[in-house]
């Protein structure tokens, strides 16, 4: 320490031109004796690295030996390039203001779009080594996924080598009644490895043990971690406190990992599966648990689907009548949380690639109008010495300074923008819990400010530093000007390409998202409320208790003033809540695998008033219809054409039940009405039957004795939505509170996936076009500046304005034309990629095309228009002066 | 032409190496900036500050033979040129000019606060 610090020493030898280093090097260590000598080690070395860094910073050495450009260290250049470059910038604000500004747009657009596919895509899942859980369904006979019969799951269980551990996952649907109101809960089921398969512990408390699942046991509840922090204040004495609810008390005994939430298993309160207790494992045509496996080391997805498939196929033999036809399909436990929302977030993704390649372009274009600008300075640069590698650092640097500070007010703008963009997220989009600015999206902005870098400054830098290089070439210091309009129009006409890619996708998507809104769904959706009711199994044990107050209910809500009509249904249409049955046909097929089918609903006699669905054929329902006259069924036409093509469906007899001597209870058809898209406007009308709710049996024990009651009302839905809430709690105040929504917001949540990816997608096309815009105008306006004097001699010889003005407007037209129709053909190209997202419309829509080759058009005209009425006002007389 | 003038900071560097004399090298050049001026100025800006004098011919500087107390190295010593001199006493004799019309005014009856 007593000497000077070495280091900077060195640093300084590798800068200085040595004539000077020597005296200045000298005078350094002398300063450094003497701080030494007054203060001590550790100041003194402090103070020679502040000397040598302003040293560095100052560089006196500079003027006074003409320093030699290919002489300094890089250090030394680079520390040059970016004081050249900051000090370029100061001087031209206008084009660093709109350089920076536009790379902002396009790293900040970006940026956020990666932040949302980042959260819900590529995150890794919060549980130890992801990669090695899946999912495994059954495949049914028609070749869609669903959920696994608990009996063939046990045979999995015991069978499988490819899975070290599989565990299942069931829906409960608890009432808990503690406090004032009972809350209703989404509850899980869970056998005893759940957590061991996912890797994960009980965040307080006990694990669940096979002790839990068996008959007899005390029974044990586990809150989940959201539920244990909300409504027990994240109390650590909660273990072992007994909560009622409908169907007993229940001992918590432990709270579930907060990771369960993260990865598709957001339920609120837990317990154990009690698969052979309560009959699970019977009968093996009940679908209703989700099977989870761990993979055993080094088993890839293939090998266990394969596996699986043997075993299903095992099945098939041994238990035809439940098993024939079904296989199985596993799929890795990312893609079941992710699910389809992957494809279009990728999408757009590509899209906003798009909108930062044409803020990059216009970048481009704005150097190189500069360069053009600079090209005495660059002489001057190339007559001093400076190489042609100098001059391409240098102009490298200033762009990289452009990106920097692009690239910080991006993250900044994408950071305040991503608040705006939760604000309408898809209510379907999974995992948006993850979407949040981390390093790995820091990460992804510098390396989108390092690419633009390439991208905005490389092109203008070559083309700039081509003529040094030509006259280095040459052997002579002089600098030939600079061409500059040809590669300008290439890259402005690129940007049309992009643009035109982008608007294609918007106009398709948007003109997807007309069609869906057009559907006619087949019933009225607005100026209705509806409100779901479910009652406990143990308090209604019974068709007709349950019958009576669900009635009770409908009666209370239809006698409210202002309401004009009411009705109930076990499953409201575009709620997503569905349950198909297989039937038998009097005479015909019978039920079973492959059989008749059709999605069941019990309805009370107004359903088909209040949703305003038409009467085909036949009659409706009857309210003197009771359970004990004659059983009846409507069906819908989907149903009539699929079973009954040849003959009139009204009239015919099926049977979906069987009586206590296992003798089928057959029903008869009394009326067809008109078909109703249940699962929303994207998927088509399904086979659907429907039964009286005055006649329900078995059937409310099918589907959790609930019903949705829909009220059409003149009156407001805030003033009717509390008096529904009333009603519930009056007819039974043990009852959990309710929500009331409208049918127009279920409506909305169906289309609210593609409204998302349209509004993204037209915002970035908007965004594209208006660079595009902005990129045409500029060289336009350059091209009419350095073409004034031919103007004027052209207006001194008599050419009219208006023809200028044609003349001028025409090449932005031409540019638009050449970029245009390649983006139409790459449109062509790319639109395959979509078509599976779009709803009723072509990727080759011509209207699309059409609407898109207008507005590229129109745009066109208006950025060239400004600077052609400039290129009109040109007067001769100045033009040919100057 | 830009850059004739004399700075403020370049005035104060020409008065140190007026009253350094023989002794007037870098180190000791900021040592009295700091004491008797009390500014802290850097080495670097000190070499810009004499680069600039020497471009305007107010200093001239020579190498002193290496001696043992600098490790064997050459010392770069300063000196005010004719015309620095000359800068200087023009610097100091507008100042005192200036000087005394601020002193005759506040010394006029009702001119003080």
């Amino acid at each position: 320490m007593r000497r000077p610090p070495a280091l900077a020493d060195r640093l300084l030898r590798s800068v200085m031109p040595p004539a000077r280093h020597r005296d200045v090097e000298a005078d350094l260590h002398e300063l450094h004796s003497r701080v030494l000598a007054r203060h001590g080690a550790l100041v003194a070395a402090g103070r020679y690295w502040i000397e040598v860094v302003l040293l560095l910073m100052w560089r006196p050495w500079r003027r006074r030996h003409g320093e030699d450009h290919r002489r300094g260290s890089r250090f030394e250049s680079l520390v040059h390039d970016i004081r050249y470059g900051l000090r370029g910038l100061r001087h031209n604000p206008g084009y660093a203001a709109a350089a920076v500004v536009t790379l902002a747009l396009g790293i900040g657009v970006n940026t956020a779009m990666f932040t949302l596919v980042n959260g819900v895509v590529l995150k890794g899942l919060p549980v130890p080594e992801p990669d090695r859980l899946a999912m495994v369904w059954e495949v049914s006979p028609s070749g869609s996924r669903t959920v696994a019969a608990a009996a063939n799951y046990a045979d999995w269980r015991d069978s499988t080598e490819a899975f070290s551990e599989l565990a299942i996952v069931s829906f409960w649907e608890p009432t808990l009644l503690d406090p004032e109101i009972p809350v209703s809960l989404n509850g899980g089921e869970v056998s005893a490895n759940f957590l061991d398969v996912m890797g994960l512990e009980p965040a307080l408390g006990r694990d669940v043990t096979s002790a839990d699942e068996q008959d007899g046991a005390e029974r044990t509840a586990w809150l989940s971690h959201g539920l244990w922090q909300n409504m027990y204040a994240a109390d650590t004495n909660v273990i072992g406190r007994a909560i009622t609810l409908e169907e007993g008390v229940y001992t918590v005994v432990g709270v579930m990992p907060p990771e369960l939430d993260r990865v598709g298993f957001a339920r609120r309160i837990w317990r154990a599966i009690r698969l052979e207790a309560d009959g699970w494992l019977e009968y093996r045509g009940r679908h209703n648990v989700l099977a989870i496996g761990r993979l055993a080391t080094g088993i890839e997805l293939a090998t266990a689907q394969a596996e699986l498939a043997g075993i299903a196929e095992r099945l098939e033999i041994e238990y035809p009548t439940s098993n024939e036809g079904y296989g199985v399909a596993v799929q890795g436990l990312k893609e079941f949380v992710v699910g389809s929302a992957a494809q279009p977030l990728l999408m757009l993704f590509g899209a906003v690639g798009l909108v930062l390649l044409i803020a990059c372009a216009n970048v481009a274009n704005l150097t190189l109008a500069r360069s053009a600008s600079r090209r005495g300075e660059l002489a001057m640069h190339a007559a001093m010495g400076a190489s042609y590698g100098r001059i391409v650092r240098k102009l490298l640097t200033e762009s990289g300074l452009v990106a920097l500070l692009g690239t910080a007010v991006g993250v900044g703008c994408a950071y305040a923008g991503l608040d705006l963009l939760r604000g309408f997220l898809p209510t379907s989009l999974p995992r948006t819990g993850e979407i949040t600015i981390d390093g790995s999206v820091l990460a992804f902005a510098c390396a989108t400010g390092i690419g633009s870098v390439l991208l905005a400054g490389l092109a203008p830098t070559l083309q700039a530093s081509a003529s040094v290089r030509i006259a280095e070439l040459a052997g002579t210091r002089t600098v030939a000007t600079f061409g500059r309009s040809g590669f300008s129009a290439v890259l402005v006409a690129t940007e049309f390409v992009l643009a035109v890619v982008l608007m294609l996708g918007a106009s398709l998507f948007l003109r997807s998202l007309a069609s869906l809104s057009a559907v006619d769904l087949g019933v009225r959706t607005s100026g209705t409320a509806t409100v779901t009711v479910a009652l406990p199994d143990n308090r209604f044990p019974d068709a007709t208790s349950t019958s009576t107050t669900l009635h009770e209910i409908l009666d209370r809500i239809a006698a409210l003033p202002g309401v004009e009509v009411a009705a109930g249904t076990s499953h409201l249409p575009l709620s997503g809540s569905t349950m198909r049955s297989g039937f038998a046909i009097e005479g015909g097929p019978e039920a079973g695998a492959g059989g008749p089918a059709a999605h069941y609903r019990v309805v009370t006699p107004s359903y088909f008033d209040v949703l305003e669905i038409p009467l085909v054929r036949g009659r409706g329902f009857d309210r003197s219809e009771g359970r004990r006259g004659v059983p009846v069924l409507v069906v819908n036409e989907a149903a009539a054409r699929r079973y009954w093509p040849d003959r009139e469906a009204v009239g015919a007899r099926i049977s979906f039940e069987k009586d206590d001597e296992e003798q089928p209870i057959w029903s008869e058809i009394v009326g067809v009405v008109a078909d109703v898209h249940h699962f929303g406007p994207a998927s088509e009308p399904e086979p659907e039957m429907y039964q009286s709710s005055l006649q329900a049996n078995e059937g409310w024990g099918w589907f959790g004795r609930s019903m949705t009651f829909i009220a059409r009302s003149s009156e407001s839905f805030d003033s009717l939505a509390p008096a529904l809430q009333n009603i519930v709690h009056d007819v039974d105040p043990q009852l959990p509170t309710v929500s009331v929504n409208t049918l127009d917001s279920y409506f909305a949540r169906t289309v609210s996936a593609p409204r998302f990816n349209s509004r993204l997608l037209l915002m970035f096309s908007l965004l594209a076009l208006g660079l595009s815009a902005v990129g045409v105008f500029a060289v336009i306006s350059f091209a009419v500046r350095s073409r004034t004097r031919e103007i004027g001699v052209r207006k001194a010889l008599g050419e009219s304005e208006g023809r200028i003005v044609r003349s001028v407007v025409a090449s932005g037209l031409r540019l638009a034309l050449i970029g245009g129709s390649a983006g139409l053909l790459a449109g062509v190209l790319l639109g395959r990629f979509v078509e599976s997202m779009l709803f009723a419309v072509s990727p080759l829509d011509p209207a699309s095309y059409a609407a898109t080759a207008a507005t590229l058009g129109a745009v066109a005209v208006l950025a060239s228009y400004v600077p052609a009425r400039r290129a009109a006002r040109v007067d001769p007389a100045d033009a040919l002066r100057g | 032409m830009k850059g004739s003038k004399i700075g403020e900071f370049e005035e104060v560097v020409m008065l140190a190496v007026a009253q350094l004399g023989e002794e007037a090298h870098t180190v000791n050049i900021q040592e009295t900036l700091a004491k008797q001026a009390g500014r802290g100025a850097s080495l670097g800006a000190i070499y810009a500050a004499l680069d600039r004098l020497e471009r305007k011919r107010c200093v001239e500087s020579w190498l002193l033979e290496p001696t043992a107390a600098r490790g064997g190295r050459a010392k770069r010593c300063y000196s005010l040129t004719d015309i620095g001199s000359l800068a200087l006493s023009g610097i100091r004799q507008v100042r005192e000019r200036m000087w005394r019309g601020v002193e005759a005014v506040s010394e006029r009856p009702g001119s003080g606060s």
